[in-house]
């Protein structure tokens, strides 16, 4: 079924009810709070857990509609033909959908994993099925929505983010994992991507809101490049694609490792030297470099005195309002270096990268391997170059390189 | 615990900064992005910012020539994106809890006061919401506070043009129950969410003052900058 406020039809009389909210399944205490309304003359207690969408109480009913299925004739189109590993994984995807069960896709940044699942969605749609394309990531969306309406043309695909709702039908969307709050036992096909990405691993209750987003014999894909041992048992051991290699055949770069201490520097207002050497490389050689920080204090302050020296430099986080045109000046060419948060390790791509990651000790090996992935996706530049900078190793460095050369050798690193 | 504000679960482990800090239901992030004012020079009177520091800007002039019966007012923030969406959360999806970080983020002394009243809501807003916001914090901040004022405003103040408003009638009015009191010689605090024209709050002391108060504050839990 799909909540919605405002339908006919009265979907659960209370919205919480028995220390459970109804709507998101949330049963953790934690994430209820309970009020008296002098007004109402009772104690109300709604849930925090999906009180972005509105809220759900002990005191008004749920509307909404039951889930309907229809077949719909479409098809897509391919700038480019898939290679053989991944016909490979888009026959294996589409063989999971056909016999509903999950499927877990192992991918090297970089594989093309949207285009693989373009013929499991075009079965799943055909035959009725309905297919919910989703991420933890806002960029993520918006970019599968746009890479999905330009392959399937003149199809209707439903849109939802934060703030931004268009929906036809509830039967083709893609949207963020929050917005699956209102939908119960709907969707067939559930393609993840980014499963590994904030905030999926850190709230458990969320891959919940899935499981509960998914009719009981659906398929879920997730899609990743850093399985955890959840995501496996999910999948199921049978059911692992493996993607080793870029579509473009290329190995991916391997970190190099700077010992250095660089928030001793920026702590002095100082920029660190063996940063600046590396940056003055880069720009001599034409290239540009992404330059990551791990908070946004110390990459304020690192910005406050780089600014002088390079001229076509900008920081970006996620609060900035001029993020979005900050990344395109970086993809037209006109800046030469971009700081920034783990906001950009994912979803974005530029030709001639380089990438630098200051006090690389405290980024998670997720992260760093979306990082390191950064570099060499396009096939005229399908090298780069990546430099950690830190102080002491740390096991998700260590397993960043190794996983990395895994791929590499064309083996998993499961 | 978790934040009121973000529902992340609150680092209980003592670190430095909880060590100053009370076990408290809003985390370090939140509260340092709410309890926020933006730099510069402000109006002495409404605390809006302004080019140079002055006792009465433009804006309180007028507002004080036609109303005169405010003493001090008092914020507490500025109105920031932040704020905003909090507003939003506790106003209009009925997020009550965020009461409470509101009350976290007034550290204001209201002893000071002999009355506290709160600005009303009109009931078909009651009906929607089930509670006054401005209440509501106060109830979390355990001040007692007295209702006086009812109102008969139905049109949202964002539906109505400043000059609608400016010339709107009062729409306040004193609640049987008070309207026969003489408080001479007494002090209130009239407080309200958040300050935006000012309209409503000198059209709310407007009102009170027939009952011969001898000092009338004011104070808002944020105030929007016009910049
Ligand atoms: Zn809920
Ligand atoms: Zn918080
Ligand atoms: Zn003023």
């Amino acid at each position: 079924m799909i909540l919605k406020h405002g339908a006919p039809d009265v979907m659960f009389d209370r919205g919480v009810k028995n220390n459970q909210c109804l709507r998101c399944g949330n049963g953790d205490k934690d994430l209820f709070y309970t009020y008296y309304s002098s007004y109402e003359n009772t104690d109300i207690t709604y849930c925090l857990h999906c009180i972005a969408l509105g809220r759900s109480d002990s005191l008004n009913p749920l509307y909404g509609c039951e889930t309907l299925r229809k077949s719909e004739n479409i098809d897509y189109r391919l700038e480019f033909e898939l290679n053989d590993i991944q016909k490979q994984a888009s026959a294996r995807l589409l063989d999971a959908i056909k016999n509903k069960h999950n499927l877990m896709l192992y991918a090297v940044t970089g594989a093309g994993k949207t285009e693989i699942t373009f013929e499991g969605i075009k079965y799943a749609r055909q035959n009725g099925l309905n297919v919910a394309f989703i991420s933890p990531r806002i960029d993520v969306v918006k970019e599968v929505y746009l890479r999905l309406a330009d392959a399937f043309k003149g199809v209707r695909i439903d849109l939802m983010y934060s703030g931004v709702k268009s929906v036809f039908s509830h039967m083709f969307t893609v949207c963020t994992v929050h917005q699956l709050f209102n939908c119960i036992n709907h969707y067939d096909v559930i393609i993840i991507d980014e499963v590994d990405a904030f905030p999926l691993p850190e709230e458990p209750l969320l891959m919940e809101t899935i499981k509960r987003a998914a009719a009981d014999d659906a398929s879920i894909i997730l899609m990743t490049a850093t399985p955890t041992s959840e995501m496996k048992r999910l999948a199921g051991k049978n059911n692992i694609v493996t993607i080793a290699r870029r579509y473009h055949g290329y190995d991916l770069a391997v970190p190099n490792i700077v010992w250095h201490n660089a928030d001793k520097y920026i702590r002095k207002n100082k920029i660190p030297p063996k940063l600046m050497e590396l940056v003055d490389d880069i720009i001599n050689e034409h290239r540009k470099v992404l330059i990551f920080f791990p908070d946004i204090a110390m990459m304020k302050s690192l910005a406050a005195v780089i600014k002088a020296k390079y001229s076509r430099l900008e920081s970006v986080y996620s609060g900035d309002k001029e993020r979005y045109k900050k990344v395109q000046m970086m993809r037209d060419g006109e800046l030469d270096i971009l700081l920034t948060t783990t906001i950009l390790e994912r979803g974005v791509t530029f030709v001639n990268l380089d990438v630098i990651v200051i006090d690389a000790h405290r980024f998670r090996s997720a992260s760093l391997i979306q990082i390191c992935g950064r570099v060499g996706r396009k096939p005229k530049d399908p090298t780069g170059n990546i430099w950690l900078m830190t102080t002491f190793n740390t096991s998700g460095i260590t397993k960043t390189i190794a996983a990395i050369r895994q791929f590499n050798k064309g083996r998993d690193a499961l | 615990m978790r934040c009121l504000n973000c529902h992340n679960v609150i680092n209980e482990e003592p670190t430095l900064i909880s060590l100053f800090t009370k076990n408290e239901p809003l985390c370090f992030t939140c509260r340092t992005a709410l309890n926020f004012k933006y730099p510069g020079a402000r109006c002495g009177r409404c605390h809006q910012l302004v080019t140079e520091q002055t006792d009465m800007c433009r804006d309180c002039r007028v507002l004080y020539a036609l109303y005169p019966d405010i003493n001090k007012m008092y914020t507490v923030t500025d109105y920031n994106e932040e704020m905003k969406l909090l507003m939003h959360r506790y106003k209009f999806v009925r997020d009550y809890a965020l009461s409470e970080v509101l009350a976290l983020l007034c550290t204001f002394n209201f002893k000071q006061y002999d009355y506290v009243v709160p600005v009303p809501v009109s009931e078909a807003r009651l009906k929607e919401r089930t509670y006054n916001q401005t209440s509501a914090v106060l109830e979390a901040l355990d001040v007692k506070y007295m209702d006086m004022l009812g109102t008969k405003k139905v049109k949202r103040q964002s539906e109505l043009s400043r000059h609608e408003r400016l010339n709107s009638t009062n729409p306040f009015y004193l609640l049987e129950n008070v309207s026969s009191m003489n408080l001479s010689g007494k002090s209130v605090l009239i407080t309200d969410d958040i300050y935006t024209t000012g309209i409503t709050i000198h059209q709310a002391a407007n009102v009170i003052k027939v009952l011969n108060f001898q000092n009338i504050d004011v104070l808002t839990f944020s105030k929007a900058q016009h910049i």
